[in-house]
């Protein structure tokens, strides 16, 4: 290997480096800690593997502190307050779905994605082009979901 | 003889539509994210009742075939496997994509699918038998060992830091253990809650931890999803034979591999894919390209899946013993079809048997162009289709092919908390790959551990058990090696650096 | 003229809707296909044996048989969502014995026994003991001397823990007083392919696996009453003298509030294709033994079983 060791880049920030195996640490912990409520043979495995995410998890901070870390100063950045937005519109799809039905929930998340993800501003006609396709999508995946594949879909509990 | 008067059989104009309508299905179905080839061949089979059983048998070998390389597209172009089988694919291939090279990467899937289904397909006619008697001599322990050895595969999949390749691996590890045990029957690290009863499906944690995080990034930047390229340039079929002329070494390994992992119960498509796909890695010159849009990793991954469908058919077939989950619902309907399995496989059953190998050899011929056809109209539609749709037509397969695997809505809201897990584990530099590769082989490595663990002290030796037979002597030595070999190779490169005389660009000048 | 068409189209589309409705209740069903859920994954017996079903269910009813699987946690997951599935008949649910009496005893598991309306138990897959073609056990007995001579060194591999192959090792070391090791895998396949591979020496599974494999595998007794018209020559335990009857029972559930001439309906279409001669032939083919459980015997049959597999639960220690 190299005779000077230069320091370590971080993914994201010098701090975030260290707290992640810190993470992983408790997370072993608790797995560990956890399985001894269980039988033996179920216990065997869980509590090895969180060991081995512990032993990691502390080698990786031993490195950390022996060679250093470089923040990363060149993270992407982007827009948060979309990426917030899409999961939840997307979890609250999830968690409507099985009282609104999913054909109702589907066109309403699929509109309100098409919100979030549009940066170019709407124009009278690019909206009812794209309100056109995303009915048509829906449709599409609707009819060959439950139509064609058979798959339950939920219909909702409001109207039933 | 014989097999060719079957193969004519199956070649009656009816056939080969259903053949080519199975394979079309097939290909849309398994390119749907959470649509897998298991759903697609589930679904066909009451169908099939109403068939000849010939008619039946090539219908459901063909949307089989189709969904696997279907699969293809999805991790190409969005970075979510279609199905489990092609995790190892969006390795390179949604580089690739990324890069403006999507069309090519199509290309290239499909030649390797064509190529791998054959060899499958081929060693299932010729090798069953024999092949189907190294399934047996697989035993628990042997499982374990092969589990440990896909582990090793971390150190190649961790960009970066191999601990916290390790850390991934092993939150995948634990991961694997939420649920109901088979084993001991515990129920482990559900924290109260009946909905992880049933332990994390792998599908949707599939498409959480590779989907999601593609979603979450693609609404953040008006950037376009992917690169496009000014002038159409068609399917570059011509540049994706000259990849493959250059892999050829590589398409035959990887489609060995496939075959290999295949006959073994319980392995299946993802881990044949992902064993290539580090195997390709491990034998190329340039192997730090790989992971970064390199064709020859779209080529072995794609190849080596493949290859399971006609793999997964030998224990299936012979044994009665299903390779693969798609394998246990054909064999379910060959079963209610009067069909038995066993020694008259070749014999009484011949007819039948033949039947559905030319109907597999067809079906993986048809992939060639309906692939190709379809593959261009894929490509197209991702990068033609505006933002604002792309986002909520992604979105809207994943939430509705998770949903359709088990038709539960707490596996939606699995799959989306893993997949914003997923996307903040990336930020922080770990990768989903090391965390999926634990998911998948925990289970094996865990029964299989127990078991051993349990058949040791029955025999009284556990150290016999777990290091005495052959079989798993040589994977500890393979597991070893592989960790080991990139230092060898290393210092091998150092020695004699500039020495090009097996190198695969310069056979092909020769 | 107008205003008198669409009146009464009006009313002849709301009459039609409500007799729809009523007769979906009761004469008409089914009137669309139904729903059948697999809490398992595909390939196994409760597959197979719905598979088999499908047909007949089309031809009696004209409606289709939709097979669905909800895999995991042995049953758990399909289980403890019945009873949030529409109770009107067109979703129904494998059930299967013991695993829904076995499941949820001393521990949460997402749902009861109550959960469950069975309304028909079609047919069983008895527990048999199997072992290799070239094993040098012949009789049940050289195997218990094998296990008496070496206490646990006899192996048996069998799918899962608390399920019913687990039940009936412990009732069998019981009765024989012998102790073996029980291996537990994931499934019947599992199982067999380990016992094919040699890796055990015994297999725990059914009359079904040995039809499977007859070329490979014979069976050392079966927990039927009688002989299995398919192995005139394997004994069973109790001819043995091991007091031993059982298996894996399989029959169909719908969510708890159906109603009841509905539940009685679906037990007849169900009775009826149990009648079917090429359907007994089909089953006996692949070694399952057929049971004719109506709803109004149902009860009385759940009882029965419960008593069976609580002394057995006692035994495993999964209640006190």
């Amino acid at each position: 290997m190299s005779k000077a060791i230069p320091k370590l880049q971080a993914s994201c920030s010098a701090r975030s480096e260290f707290l992640m195996p810190l993470l992983f640490i408790s997370i072993g912990g608790i797995c560990l800690w956890k399985s001894q409520d269980m039988s033996q043979l179920g216990a065997i495995f869980p509590a090895t593997i969180a060991i081995v995410v512990i032993v990691a998890g502390l080698l990786r901070l031993a490195q950390l502190v022996v060679r250093g870390v470089l923040s990363n100063t060149e993270r992407d950045k982007g827009s948060t307050p979309r990426r917030v937005l899409l999961v939840v519109v997307m979890t609250a799809w999830a968690l409507v779905m099985p009282w609104a039905g999913f054909l109702l929930t589907g066109l309403a998340s699929f509109v309100s994605l098409m919100m979030v993800a549009q940066y170019q501003p709407w124009t009278t006609r690019r909206l009812i082009g794209h309100l056109v396709t995303g009915a048509l999508l829906v449709a599409f995946f609707y009819g060959l979901f439950a139509l064609l594949l058979n798959v339950p879909l939920p219909l909702g509990r409001w109207w039933m | 003889m014989e097999i060719l008067s079957h193969a004519l059989g199956a070649l009656s104009p009816m056939n080969l539509g259903l053949a080519l309508l199975g394979v079309a299905a097939g290909i849309i179905i398994g390119a749907l994210p959470g649509l897998s080839a298991t759903m697609a061949v589930a679904v066909l089979v009451p169908v099939t009742f109403g068939m000849t059983p010939e008619s039946a048998l090539i219908m459901l070998g063909a949307i089989y075939t189709g969904a696997i390389y279907g699969g293809s597209y999805s991790a190409i172009l969005v970075n979510t496997p279609g199905t489990p089988s092609a995790i190892a694919t969006t390795f390179d291939g949604f580089p690739m994509a990324k890069r403006g090279d999507g069309d090519l990467a199509v290309t290239l899937s499909t030649l390797a699918s064509v190529v791998g289904g054959l060899v499958g397909v081929l060693a299932l006619l010729t090798l069953a038998p024999l092949l189907a008697q190294v399934a047996l001599s697989f035993g628990p322990v042997e499982y374990f060992w092969l589990a440990i050895f896909g582990l090793t595969l971390i150190s190649a999949l961790s960009e970066g830091s191999t601990l916290k390749g390790f850390m991934g691996a092993g939150f995948g590890l634990l991961l694997s253990t939420v649920g109901v045990a088979v084993v001991g029957g515990d129920i482990r690290y559900t924290f109260g809650s009946q909905v992880m009863l049933g332990g994390i499906e792998t599908v949707s944690a599939l498409i959480g931890l590779y989907c999601i995080p593609v979603l979450i990034d693609l609404v953040a930047t008006p950037e376009s999803h992917l690169k496009v390229n000014e002038e159409p340039r068609g399917i570059r079929l011509r540049e994706g034979l000259k990849h493959a002329w250059v892999g050829k070494l590589n398409l035959l390994r990887s489609a060995t591999i496939g075959t290999g992992v295949a006959i073994l119960p319980g392995a299946g498509g993802s881990i044949a894919s992902l064993v290539s796909y580090s195997e390709a890695r491990r034998a190329a010159k340039d192997s730090s390209s790989f992971g970064k849009g390199n064709p020859q990793g779209v080529l072995a991954t794609e190849s080596a899946n493949n290859a399971t469908v006609g793999g997964g058919f030998i224990p299936t077939l012979v044994l009665g013993i299903p390779g693969t989950p798609p394998d246990a619902v054909i064999l379910g309907a060959l079963l209610v079809q009067g069909f038995r399995t066993g020694p008259e496989l070749f014999t009484t059953n011949a007819s039948i048997t033949y039947t559905f190998i030319a109907g597999l050899f067809i079906a993986t011929c048809l992939l060639l162009p309906l692939g190709l056809l379809i593959g261009r109209y894929a490509f197209k539609f991702i990068i033609t289709i505006p933002k604002a749709l792309l986002v909520p037509t992604i979105a809207f397969m994943t939430v509705i092919g998770t949903y359709a695997i088990r038709n539960s809505v707490s596996d939606v809201i699995i799959m989306l908390t893993l997949g914003v897990v997923g996307w903040l584990l990336n930020r922080y530099g770990f990768k989903p790959s090391p965390i999926v590769l634990g998911l998948i082989l925990g289970p094996i490595a865990e029964q299989g551990f127990v078991q051993g663990f349990l058949m040791g002290r029955a025999s009284g030796s556990y150290a016999m058990m777990f290091f005495g037979g052959p079989i798993s002597l040589t994977i500890i030595a393979l597991s070893i090696l592989s960790v080991f070999y990139p230092i060898i190779k290393a210092r091998r490169a150092q020695r004699r650096h500039q020495n090009g005389a097996d190198d695969p660009q310069q056979e092909i000048s020769s | 003229m107008r205003i008198s068409l669409s009146i009464g189209l009006a009313a002849g589309l709301g009459l039609s809707l409500v007799s729809a409705l009523t007769m979906a209740q009761t004469d008409d069903f089914p009137s669309k296909d139904i729903q059948y859920v697999i809490p398992f994954g595909p390939g196994g017996e409760s597959d197979i044996s719905a598979r088999l079903q499908q047909k007949y269910f089309e031809e009696i009813t004209g409606e289709q048989l939709i097979v669905q699987y909800m895999p995991g946690g042995g049953g758990a997951v399909g289980w403890s969502q019945l009873s949030g599935m529409p109770a009107d008949g067109y979703t129904i649910m494998g059930s299967n014995l013991p695993h829904i009496i076995l499941k949820p005893m001393g521990k949460d598991v997402g749902f009861q026994l109550e959960d469950l309306s069975n309304f028909h138990y079609f047919h069983y897959s008895p527990d048999a003991i199997l072992v290799r073609n070239d094993s040098p056990h012949q009789t049940l007995d050289d195997l218990i001397e094998a296990a008496k001579a070496a206490p646990g060194a006899v192996t048996l591999s069998g799918s899962g823990t608390y399920s019913a192959n687990d039940v009936a090792n412990t009732r069998f070391q019981q009765l024989a007083d012998v102790t073996t090791t029980y291996i537990p895998f994931k499934g019947t396949g599992a199982a067999v392919t380990a016992l094919l591979g040699g890796q055990v020496q015994a297999e725990w599974g059914y009359t079904t696996v040995a039809a499977n494999h007859h070329d490979k595998v014979r069976m050392l007794a079966v927990a039927s009453e009688e002989r299995h018209p398919m192995f005139p020559d394997v004994p069973t335990f109790r001819e043995l003298g091991y007091d031993m009857v059982g298996g894996a029972y399989r029959g169909m559930a719908v969510p708890e509030g159906t109603p009841d001439d509905i539940q009685q309906k679906l037990s007849d279409i169900f009775q009826q294709i149990n009648q079917h001669p090429e359907f007994q032939q089909e089953m006996q083919d692949l070694g399952f033994v057929l049971l004719d459980i109506p709803l109004d015997e149902m009860d009385a049959f759940m009882a029965e079983q419960m008593d069976v597999y609580e002394a057995t639960a006692r035994e495993l220690g999964l209640i006190d």
